[in-house]
This record gives structure tokens, sequence and C-alpha cells, in this order.
């Protein structure tokens, strides 16, 4: 059938799905006996998952001295992960809070998993401050509550507690919202549930969800509300994370572009993120027909639109260096584009400005095959990004006597690796035990109840 | 009769109610007052409560017993003894035994145990500073490799023996070899003391054909026979750089190793400071860079050999004699000059200021490459220089107060080793000198020492030499033992022990005072000596014992009478034409490439390598640590197409060995240099087997470089080495600072801020350092490091980027690139007004105090390292892991308690040395006046021997530290960030057109 679609007129869910079909198929995941494909891939990460706690281990025995980091470089890939992560974790309440309140519905297939990404990519963030820490054992100095520690209490001047501030705020809100988006599905699966503990389990998460009038209408004002509140901290998440930088004095670092950079640059990565995710998911889950080429290409030209304004930011960076007259910044962004780092920076310039060129050809960003090899090249790009905005800079500030070189060991690569293996390990016990798509909000894009016109194959 | 004695009034009144208490422990018995009625209203402890507290009680006993505390117990003295008071220092004045130097020292000691050297201030030599290797020597008295006890070898192995077993053996040994006319040798190296110097006489005499044989590896024979060549008298000048306005040195490296460097750096300091905007001009020709040639405000590099041309040229311009300038006429400035590459206009322009300076400038000559008869001819025409210059007698001191701080004959070394050969030597003696390791092997010395029947080495190790001995007998550190120096005729200064001796040793003095059959100990044998001769010679009024106890506590005698300057003596021009005559001028370069072995500050000839702060000091010229390697000048190293760090195999005659390459721009083409003192095989854990013993190159050799296809990463702490035209350095020549003192140093402009700034109603600490005047010596590196408990983290970890030095020099070229002019600029915290590091740290665990200090809590710091981040000097130092925790064995005495030994994970840096200026300011206290000017300084000011850094307090208008401050030259470093350092430096002036 060829026809001319827009945006809303293209249907957003495969065809012949009926409402009872999105329980079946939403559910069926989680209620029959894990695959092997699922095993294979939760085995590795929880492998990985475990080393990573082993080198915690190491390094709480031996110290920060396993890293690779040094004396002018103080934060390198700890940091560079940390950034990384919190930008992976834009996506998800962009996806939820910011498009639903401009009523975007395609969002309703892709909102919960994007969601639950968020919050382990922010989890998975959160770990690298503690890491990085030479007495990580002494973490809580960093939260302003009352102690017994005579006068001594938290520098509110310092960014790296806004950071505090922000990153928790951001995960707390982040997971209220996914959790109450959560309720009438996990309702559904209590309804659908065949044995008594799982009935118990997802009984007392669903919270006596009865479905009536009155629950519905709490829960779209509440989630309403959430919407709201999860708004403005998806800008300002990253903003407060751009000024760990850009409050330094540090040439490279000290840049108040800073906050819009980050902040598009997190949205960015994050799409590429949950582009990358949900290829895999949709295929492994069959869940196809919820999450269509429609979703995809969608996510697909708002990676193309923030990936230009990150390639904006990187040239009025370079412009303001030279337009300032600044010595150090000058020589900074030099030295990014031709220094030791050089190959760090035109690998993130190749993929975040270059790659994502290719979604331009409405073919090219329908494929799936190319979008998840771009969505991947703008993951390691955005985890480039973040490496030469912090190593770079460091690595030769401005005494050079102090200039040197930073070289990761196999610890910093390892805890890399182990940030994957985290992340993972949670996502994929998301995909087991909680519904993937948002069942009840997937239902509301469905037309329901119309007649089938002739020849045509979608249930309208 | 009995007297009344009564605890309290109450007992006085005898009541009945204490008659029932009196004697008893407990008012109530536990079970009493557990069971006590619950009516019992009084008791305040019901049953029920009982029951509660016990409940409580149970619980946190069994949590607290969760953590297994150590047992640790703090001990006072039982019998304290006089003098000592806990937590306070005691200091002891001495001398340092760390080379022929022998500059005064103070030592400062806590609860016994010395912790710090320092130099003495009323010393007249070093005035209070003390080079890196001197005040790096604490951790020599620490060493855990130094021997325990006398060793006696059998068959091959070493067996402890006791000092009964050692004395009965070799004083009977000792009488044999008397008995059958045999010869006895007593190898040593310089003796600076003059008492021992005595013993050593008495001991030779008592036995027939016995001899004593003076060996020093970088002994200056040469000069003295230049001397006496000259001069027809064997002597050590005593030069006088204050005196100098113009120096010039072929090689001598006096910043560096040579004779006196703590003192002459001092001296030629004093005429860098610009006082009435003057200063001295240093041209050095010399064919690698040492300090010395750093701090020249002309350097020339010259092939090895061309130096006597180029002095021949200068007296060929500069002598009246027509005779000399007949001789010399080959040697024409524009001959020379074409001959040896050099500018005609350089040395034209040497020839002008030496001629404007007569009797007020220095020709000075040396270096290790000018050894035997070339360096005797160097220096007769250097002789001649200065006498024709009228700086004889004014500029050096060869009759009032010469130096005695070297002495040794490598001929008669060599005779002695034809001996050792021959059969002829029956028993050797070995005292502080190791042959085997500093000579090269083809004179065989280690041959010879097998074929000696019995060899006696005193040393604290079983070192190279040593290792051939059949006894070693351990000497104490110099810090356990008493002794007295005389560096320079008629000064003397006292060497006294500061702590007991620390293993089973004995000194070479008593040893010797037990073989004669003397019936004295070496304590005595001193104080008599002292008695005889020095307390004669200072015409003391006062008691013997009285004069005694005043010079330990002073540590030195000065009874030199006068100034120094003598008439000029009568200069033997015989000695100049002689060499002229045997000079071929103009023949046949020589081609290849020479090897030069040099000293360094941080090891100087490697008698103590086995010392892990010097091993750690970076070199600094070259910023390396930990090892040697081979030196080529950048032109060089690009025609051979070799790259740092390419490891070579160096060749020559000699010996041959396998050393990294650094390219060091300043050297002459035709030169490698190799620093000397490594190569260790019998030091010790620290520096065994690291680097190549350049001794066994020979001193002056072609060399052949072959690359291996090696490569190693050189643990350098410093590879970049321009300022990349940052307002890092400022300087300028001397003609424009004339004309504007602000010269070099414009630009500035005050930068606005919102902000009142802080307030200080007491002192606000500040420091200025002077770059005119800083030779890049690193003896603040080393104090620091004594002071601060600042821990060595090895080569490992350098090459990391993760040295742990509070204050470091940094080196920066401009300039040329194949002889660039050297900038040497101390780094330290800043402590900024407006510091990046306090806003950042999220746990405030870095902050201003209200004397301006950034002072760091080490308890508070959590390691986020974003204070060092934010610090544009980065001079913050991050502990990677608990360096000190194994810091077993004796090495722990040597750390200062005042100061806190930092756990892994913590931020730490420069604190201005809070604890010196706590004690300061107690002292002032004590004394109930105001802490003033000069009371309170740094380890790294207090250390300097070029008096450059001033530390002190700026709201003080009359303090040294606040007129510094407002200086025209002084400048902050980068000040366009606006951070505001109270550190000032003073701009660069060089004396050049």
């Amino acid at each position: 059938m060829e026809q001319v679609l827009t945006l809303d007129q293209e249907p957003l869910l495969g065809p012949k799905k009926t409402i009872a079909d999105v329980n079946e198929d939403v559910c069926k995941p989680m209620e029959r006996f894990p695959s092997k494909a699922w095993w294979v891939v939760f085995g590795i990460a929880a492998s990985i998952l475990t080393m990573g706690l082993g080198l915690v281990a190491y390094q709480l025995h031996m110290g920060m001295g396993v890293w690779g980091l040094n004396h002018p470089v103080g934060w390198g890939i700890d940091i560079t992960n940390f950034v990384f992560w919190i930008g992976i974790g834009h996506a998800g309440t962009l996806i939820s809070a910011i498009l639903h309140l401009f009523r975007q519905r395609w969002r309703t297939s892709i909102n919960r998993a994007a969601e639950a990404m968020t919050i382990f990519a922010v989890m998975t963030a959160g770990l690298f401050p503690l890491i990085h820490l030479g007495r990580n054992w002494f973490f809580y100095w960093l939260l302003p509550y009352p102690n017994q520690r005579g006068s001594l209490w938290v520098n509110f001047r310092s960014p790296l507690l806004w950071d505090v501030f922000a990153v928790s705020t951001y995960f707390t809100i982040s997971l209220v919202f996914w959790y109450i988006g959560l309720i009438p599905d996990l309702a559904s699966v209590r309804d659908r549930a065949k044995n008594k503990v799982r009935r118990l389990i997802y009984g007392i998460l669903a919270l006596g969800w009865r479905g009536s009038q009155r629950h519905w209408n709490h829960y779209e004002i509440a989630y309403l509300i959430l919407a709201g509140l999860s708004t403005p901290l998806v800008l300002s998440v990253h903003s407060i994370v751009s000024f760990d930088f850009a409050t330094s004095l540090l040439p490279g670092w000290h840049t108040t572009i800073f906050p819009p950079y980050f902040v598009a640059g997190a949205i960015f990565s994050g799409f590429a993120m949950v582009v990358t995710l949900l290829v895999i998911v949709r295929k492994v889950f069959q869940l196809e027909d919820y999450i269509t080429l429609v979703h995809l290409e969608n996510m697909n030209k708002i990676i193309l639109v923030t990936g230009m304004m990150v390639g904006y930011a990187y040239g009025c960076e370079f412009f303001t260096a030279w337009y300032s007259g600044n010595i150090y910044e000058w020589f900074t962004f030099k030295n990014r584009a031709m220094g030791p780092y050089a190959w760090a920076y035109w690998t993130m310039v190749t993929s975040n400005v270059i790659a994502p060129q290719l979604f331009w050809s409405k073919k090219l960003r329908r494929s799936i095959p190319v979008m998840f090899v771009i969505s991947l090249i703008v993951n390691i790009g955005m985890w480039f990004e973040r490496f030469t905005i912090i190593s770079t800079s460091l690595h030769r500030d401005f005494l050079p006597t102090n200039w040197d070189i930073y070289i990761p060991t196999f610890v910093d690569w390892g805890y890399t690796l182990f940030s994957f293996g985290f992340f993972f390990t949670f996502f994929l016990l998301f995909c087991r035990f909680l519904p993937t798509i948002a069942m009840s909000e997937v239902k509301s894009t469905m037309h329901v109840g119309r007649k089938v016109p002739e020849g045509e194959e979608y249930v309208f | 009769m009995d007297k009344n004695y009564w605890q309290s009034l109450e007992e006085l009144a005898e009541t009945p109610e204490l008659e029932e208490v009196q004697g008893k422990e407990f008012l109530y018995t536990p079970e009493e007052l557990a069971t006590q009625d619950q009516s019992d209203e009084k008791s305040g402890v019901t049953r029920r409560e009982f029951l509660r507290l016990m409940g409580a009680g149970l619980v946190m006993a069994s949590a607290a017993a969760c953590t297994r505390r150590p047992v640790e117990k703090i001990v006072p003295y039982l019998n304290k003894p006089e003098e000592v008071t806990l937590g306070v220092a005691n200091w002891y004045a001495s001398t340092c035994g760390e080379c022929p130097a022998a500059c005064g020292i103070l030592a400062k000691t806590r609860e016994g145990r010395p912790i710090k050297l320092e130099g003495n201030p009323d010393h007249p030599m070093n005035k209070g500073g003390l080079c890196a290797r001197g005040q790096a020597s604490i951790l020599n008295l620490y060493d855990p490799d130094r021997l325990k006890g006398p060793l006696q070898k059998v068959g091959d192995n070493w067996e402890a023996a006791s000092w009964d077993k050692v004395d009965e053996t070799l004083a009977s040994l000792i009488k044999g070899v008397q008995e059958k006319g045999g010869q006895i040798r007593l190898l040593t190296g310089h003796v600076v003391s003059p008492s021992t110097r005595q013993l050593i006489q008495e001991f030779l005499s008592g036995v027939p054909n016995a001899k004593q044989i003076v060996f020093e590896p970088l002994g200056l024979e040469d000069l003295m026979k230049g001397q006496e060549a000259c001069y027809g008298q064997s002597v050590l000048p005593r030069y006088r750089f204050e005196k100098a306005k113009m120096v010039v040195s072929f090689g001598a490296d006096f910043l560096d190793t040579w004779l006196s460097p703590v003192e002459f750096t001092n001296r030629f300091s004093k005429t860098r400071k610009l006082a009435k905007g003057e200063m001295s001009k240093f041209v050095c020709f010399e064919p690698l860079l040492t300090v010395t040639g750093t701090n020249a405000d002309l350097h020339v590099p010259v092939r090895p050999g061309d130096e006597l041309k180029i002095a021949l040229s200068l007296v060929r311009s500069l002598t009246t004699d027509s005779t000399v300038s007949s001789v010399l006429g080959v040697f024409s400035l524009e001959k020379v000059a074409k001959e040896t590459g050099i500018d005609a206009k350089v040395l034209q322009e040497v020839v002008d200021h030496l001629s404007k300076h007569k009797g007020e400038s220095l020709i000075l000559g040396g270096g290790t490459f000018a050894k035997g008869n070339y360096g005797r001819a160097l220096h007769i025409v250097v002789n001649y220089l200065n006498t024709i210059l009228n700086n004889d007698g004014a500029t050096l001191d060869a009759q009032n107060s010469p130096s005695r701080q070297s002495s040794g004959s490598v001929e008669e070394l060599i005779a002695l080793i034809d001996e050792m050969h021959n059969g002829k030597v029956d028993l050797l003696l070995v005292y502080n000198t190791n042959p085997n390791f500093s000579l090269p092997r083809g004179l065989r010395f280690e041959e010879g020492l097998k074929k000696v029947p019995v060899v006696v080495s005193f040393a604290d190790r079983v070192d190279e030499t040593a290792k051939n001995a059949h006894w070693v007998l351990p000497v104490p550190h110099a810090l356990e033992s008493w002794g007295d120096a005389e560096p320079q005729a008629g000064l003397f200064s006292l060497f006294q022990p500061t702590i007991a001796p620390l293993y089973d040793t004995r000194s070479f003095q008593e040893s010797l005072l037990k073989w004669t059959g003397k019936n004295a100990n070496w304590h005595d044998y001193l104080k008599n000596y002292w008695q005889e001769n020095v307390y004669r010679r200072a015409g003391s009024p006062i008691l013997f014992e009285t004069f005694w106890e005043t010079s330990l506590r002073d540590g030195v005698v000065n009874t030199v009478k006068g100034a120094g300057s003598h008439a000029p003596r009568a200069f033997n021009t015989e000695a100049l034409l002689d060499v002229a005559s045997k000079l071929v001028y103009g023949n046949a370069k020589a081609t290849g490439i020479y090897l030069i072995s040099y000293p360094t500050i941080p090891l100087y000839d490697g008698r103590h390598a086995n010392n892990s702060w010097l091993m750690e000091l970076p070199d600094p010229v070259t910023k390396i640590t930990w090892r040697n390697y081979v030196s080529l000048s950048p032109a060089k190293a690009s025609e051979l197409h070799l790259k740092e760090g390419d490891v070579l195999k160096v060749k020559t005659d000699q010996h041959e060995g396998e050393l990294p390459l650094h390219i060091q721009p300043g050297l002459h083409k035709d030169v490698a240099a190799v620093p000397l003192g490594f190569g260790r095989s019998q030091v010790g854990r620290v520096a065994n087997e690291i680097g190549v013993n350049a001794f066994l190159f020979g001193s002056l050799s072609q060399v052949t470089l072959a690359p291996t296809g090696k490569w190693i990463k050189l643990a350098a702490t410093q590879q970049y080495h321009s300022i990349e035209g940052r307002p890092i350095i400022k300087e300028t020549t001397l003609e424009e600072y004339k004309k504007d003192p602000k010269a070099g140093n414009e630009g500035g402009v005050p930068l606005p801020s919102m902000w009142s700034g802080h307030k200080y109603e007491g002192h606000r600490w500040g420091m200025a350092i002077d770059l005119n005047s800083c030779t890049g010596c690193s003896a603040c590196m080393i104090g620091c490091q004594a002071e601060n408990n600042i821990p060595v983290v090895g080569e490992k970890r350098i090459k990391q980027g993760r040295e742990m030095h509070w204050i470091r020099i940094d080196r920066y070229y401009s300039g040329e690139k194949e002889n660039p002019e050297v900038s040497h600029q101390p780094m330290l915290c800043q402590h900024c007004e407006n510091a990046p590091c306090e806003t950042v740290c999220p746990v405030v665990a870095t902050l201003h105090d209200d004397e301006g200090l950034n002072v760091q809590v080490y308890n508070r710091c959590v390691g986020t390292r974003y204070c060092s981040n934010n610090c544009p000097y980065k001079v913050r130092r991050f502990n990677w892991y608990e360096y000190l925790k194994d810091l077993g064995g004796p090495l722990a005495y040597a750390l200062n308690p005042d100061v806190t030994v930092r756990e892994k994970g913590v931020m730490e840096k420069c604190t201005f040395c809070t604890q010196r200026i706590q004690a300061g300011k107690e002292a002032a206290k004590d004394l109930g006046k105001k802490v003033s000017d000069g009371d309170i300084k740094t380890a790294c000011q207090q250390s300097c021997p070029a008096e450059a850094i001033v530390f002190g307090d700026l709201n003080d208008p009359e303090s040294q530290i606040a007129k510094l401050t407002k200086d025209p030259r002084g400048y902050k470093v980068i000040e366009d960030l606006n951070t505001k350092p109270q550190i000032t430096y003073l701009t660069k002036v060089r004396n050049k057109e």
C-alpha cells in the first residue's frame, strides 16, 4: 500500500493490533522463561559488573594511583564517564516530560524504555564521582546534613556541590516520574499474574490501582505536574554539570557557551543511546509493531538537529578562542586540534558533526542498520567529546613546565567497561521484570473501534 | 609526737557518717545500687533504668568491640634527660660531612633524633645556606643499608666480628708488619679535619715505611699544581666572588660542586642583587651546560681543548709583557675565534670588560675535563690572567686564608697501585674513599687490591672497594661522631654527635688510637688538639673549657685575621711561556665526539648515592631523575637521527655501556656528557645498578655512540622548556634596567574587582623570590622535603607525572635553540588572594586563613582533585598511594613530628611552613615581644645559599618582604588571571649587550 503520510497520519503502531494484543505482546517477555539470548547478554553484563566491583576493591586498597591520572590531569576517564552517562540520561526525561507537554503522541512507545535508560544512566554516572574520590569512604562529607564535626559544612560555592544537588534531584524526580507512569501497567501485570507471589509483588508495586475514573483523573494530573517539574531539570542538570568546567579558570573549560552546548550534546547522545537500545529491544522482544520506524525516524531527526547544534558549538568555541586574543585559550584549542590528543578531537568531530549528516536522507534515516551504526558512532563521538574537553584542557594549561600526558591504564578502561556492565545489568533486569512499553499510553494512541477502510490493513 | 594529719574538714570534725565511709573504695557497691528500692527516689537510678542502661551499654560495648584497635602506648621519658623537652627541638651546631667543602650546619633534633639539617648562619663560609646533598645527608644517617657492626671475611663470606676481636687481630697484624719491616699504606679521601691529619701522622710515624695516599675523585690537584708552577706555592686559593664584578670561568662549575659551591653561590649571588643598580657580569666558557653555565650572562659552548686557546687569546689581548705577547703572537682574538667557531665580538667584549675591571674580576679554570697536563696548563694561563688583571690577592686569597677543601695526588695513587701489583703492600687501610668505584678499570686498582694480604676498609657499608677487603669496620655517620674541620686555613669547625650511634660503629680515629696503643679516646684527643692548636691560635682570653663549650655551641671558630686581601704574588712567567711553547697552534682538529663525565648537584661523585631524596631530586639542568644518561646537543642528535630516550651504546677506549639519550641545548656539538655518581653496585637498595658508572669512561675520551634500537622514557619532571610567550618569566638587560627599573615588567594593568578582598588584622605572610640570584641549585627542594615529610615516589611514578615536591624549580630556555638563555624559577603554592582552588573544593578542605595563607586541611580533604585542576600553577600534589606507610626501619625517625604524614587520597601542597610560622610566633610570645622581621624563615628560604627567597609579614611596612613586594622589578606569575598571588617574583636581569 503506497500513500503519503504526514506525522499525524502515519500510523504509530504496526498493523492489526488490538488492545488485547498490546498487553499480550508487551507482557509476554516478562511472563515466559527468559530466552537464551537474554541469559547470555545478562551473563556478560553481570560478569563485567562483578569485575568492576573487583576494581573498586583494588582501588580502595591501593589508592587512586591505580588510575592513569597524574599531576596536571587530575580528572580523566573518570569524569569523562560521569558526564557521558549524565548526558545519556537526558533523553528519557526529555521524551517523557517535554514531549508529553508538547503532546507528541509518538513518544508513547518509547518513553518507558527511555526513562528506564535515564534512571540507570544517572545511577551509572553517579558512581564515578564516588569512585574518583581519593578517600571514597568519606563521600558523605559532600552532603550538607547536620553533623557532629563541629562547624564543618559543605562549600556552597563549589560547582561540585551543585552537581550533587542537581544530579540527585534529577534522579529523584526521574525515578518518581517513571514510577508514576508505571502504575497502570503494573496493575495490568498484576492482573495477568498466574501465581501468588507474582501477584503480591506487582500488587504492592501497583499501589492498589483499579483503573477507576478517579484513579485516572489523579494519575493524569500527577503525571502532568511531574512532567512540568522535570522539564526544567532536563535543562538544569547538564547546565550544572557544565559549570564544573565553565566556572573554573582553565582554558578550554572556562567558557560561557558550555551550558547550552552541554545540554544539546546531552540530548544528542541521549537520543543516540535510545536508538541503539530500542533497535535491539524491539528485535529481541519482538516489539517491532510498537516501536516502529516512525519512532526511530523521529528520533533520528532530533539527532540530526542536535548534532548540528553541537557542531555549531565546536565551531563557536574555536572562533571565540581565536577572536578573544587570549593566548592560553587559543593555545588550548590549537592543541586540541593538533596536539597529542588530536586523534580524540577529530574522532569527536567526525562522529558528532559529520556522521549524523547522513540523516538528511530519508532512506538512510529509516534504515535500521544505518541508524544503528550511526547511533553507535554518535555515542562514541560524544564520549570523546567529554574526553577531549576534560583531558586536553588539563594536560597543557598555563605553565609549560606542568605539561604532561595522560595515559589511561587498564583501570581507567576497566571502569569504563564496568559502567556499561552496570548499566546493562540494570537495563536487562528492567526488560525482564517491567513492561518495556507504556501499555496504557500506547493504547491511547490506538483508534479503537474505527472501521477498517477497504483495502486498509491498519486498525483505525 | 604524732601530728594530726587530716584529709578533709569532715574528717577533722570526725562525723560518724564519714567514719563509716572512710577506707571504702565505693560508696555503694554495684549490687547495692542495682537492688536499691525503686521507691528510693534519691538514688536516681531505678531498677528499670539500670537495666535499660545495661542493655544500651551492652550494645555499645559490642559495637565498639567490632573494630579491633591496636594497643598503643604513649610512654614519656621515665627519666627525662636534661635539656630534652618533649615537643621542643634542640639544635646542635656541627659540620656537614657530605663533601670536602665542610660547611657549618645546625642539626635540629627532636626527642633525641636528628630530623633536619640547616646551614649554620654564623659560619662565615655558607652563612646559613646548605646544598641539597648536605640537607639530604640526614637520610644517610638513617639509611637501613648501613653496616650494623664490623665484618670479617672468612673464605668468601662475611662474618660478624666483635670490636675486641678486630682490635686484637689488627693490633697484632700491624705489629707483625712492623716487625718484619713491611709496608703499610693508608688510602684516604681528602681529610678536612686537622686533628685527624695529626693523628694520621702520629699513627704513620710509629710505623716505618708507612705512608698516606690521598685520593679524591674530583680533587683539584691540577689547580694546585698550576699554582705551584706559577707562584711556587701549592695552594688552593679562596675565591672571593663578592668582590668580583667580572667573572670568567673556563669550565669551573663553582655553583655546582666545585670546591665550595655553597659559599660561592652565596658570594656570587651578592653581586647579582642589583644593589645600587649594579651587578656582576659572568662569562662561562664550557663544553657542556652546568648549573653554573645556566647562570652565566654569556654562556659559550666550547669544544673541549679549546679553552686553553681562548684563555691564551685573552692573555694576548690583555698582557703588557712584550715577551709574552710575542710568544703568543698567533693567538690573536680573530684567529682563535675563527678556529674555535666563536664570534670574535664575544671575545672582544670579554677583553673589554676585563680590562675595565682590573682588580675586581676573577678568572677560573677547572671542570672534570681539565685534568692532567692540559688542566695544569689551563690553570697556568688562568693564573697569569688573574695576575695581570691584579686579581691575585684581591679577588682571590692564596695567603691569608686559603682553601683546604681538596687534596690528593693521582701520581701517588698510581704508584700505590703499582706497589700493590708488585706485592709490596702488606697492609692497606682504606678510609673515606672508594677508588674501585671512581677509577677507570684501566688502572687495574681492583686487581692490585686483591694482591694485598690484608685490606681493612673503614666504610659504613660494604662498598665497591670494601667488597675486596678482609675487614670492614663501620664508621659512624657525621651526625653520630666527634670531629673537626678546617675548610679554610684558620677557620675551624666542630662535629658533634647529635644522636648515640645507631649501630655498633666506631670512628676511624678511635681505631687508629686503639691500634697505636694510645690510651686516649678520640673525643679527648680532639679536645686536646683544640686546646693546643685552635685555642692558642684564637688567643682567647677565656678558659679552655669555656672556649670549648662556646665553640661547640657556635660550631665554628674563626681565627682568620683581616679580610683576605694580600699583596700580589710574583708570577713565574716561565711557566706561561712553557705552556705557550708546547701548544702547537693550528693543529689539525681532532674529529669525533668527546665524552665528558661530570658531577651533578644531586649526586656529586656518587659517594652517598643511596639516598632516595637525592635520586629523586631532578637534575637542575636536565630535570631528569633516578638515572643517568648521555647528553648530546640538538644539532648532533639530529645529525645522528637520534631522539630523546633512544638507548645508545656508549663506547670509549676504557669502557662501554648503554645509556639513554638526552638532548640538551647548550652543549657543544662535539660533546657527549654523562653525569657521574650513578652505576653504584654496592651502595644499597636505593641506588644499586641504576645507570652507568661514568667514571669508567675516563675523564675526556673520544667516544662512539651506536643506537641499540631500544628506547626508554626518561623520568623527567619537566618536558617543555619554553614559556610560550606567557608572562611567566620576566627579564631584561642591565642596560634597560638602568634606564628604567621596571624594564621587562611592563603591563600588569590592575584588574577591577567588585569584592573588597580579605582583611588581615595581624600578620599577612608573603614571599619574594629573586629570579636574578636564584641559581637553580635545588637546595630548597630538599629543605622542603626534609621539613615537610614529603614522600619519594620512585622512577615509575615520576614517569607518570606524580612527583610530590611542594617546591620545584622550573627551568626555561629562551633564545637560540643550540645555546639558549636559561631561567630558573622556584615554583610553589602562590597562596593567592583570589585562590581558584578555594572556591571549587566541595568540602572546604582548602581555605584562606586570616594571615593570608591558603591552608589545606588534610583531615577534611576527600580527594576530588578539583583544586589541582583549577590551580593555574599546578603546585598541588595528590597522594595517589599511601606513600609513607611502608617507611619502616630507621627512616621513619627522619620524619618531622610537627608535620602531618598525609594519607592516601589527600591533596597536599606548600603551607609556607605553617609549623615554622607557629613556632616563630610561640618563640616571640615566650620572649614577650612581637614577631620581628626575619624571625620566621620558611625551610626553602632558610636553605637558599643565594638568599633568593625572602619571607615575611607584608603588614609590617619595615619588613624586607614589604619593600621587595613594592620593588619595580616585582611581578606575579600570570597576573592577568587576577589570582593575586602572595609571592612576588623579581625580574631576571641579564648583564649583556
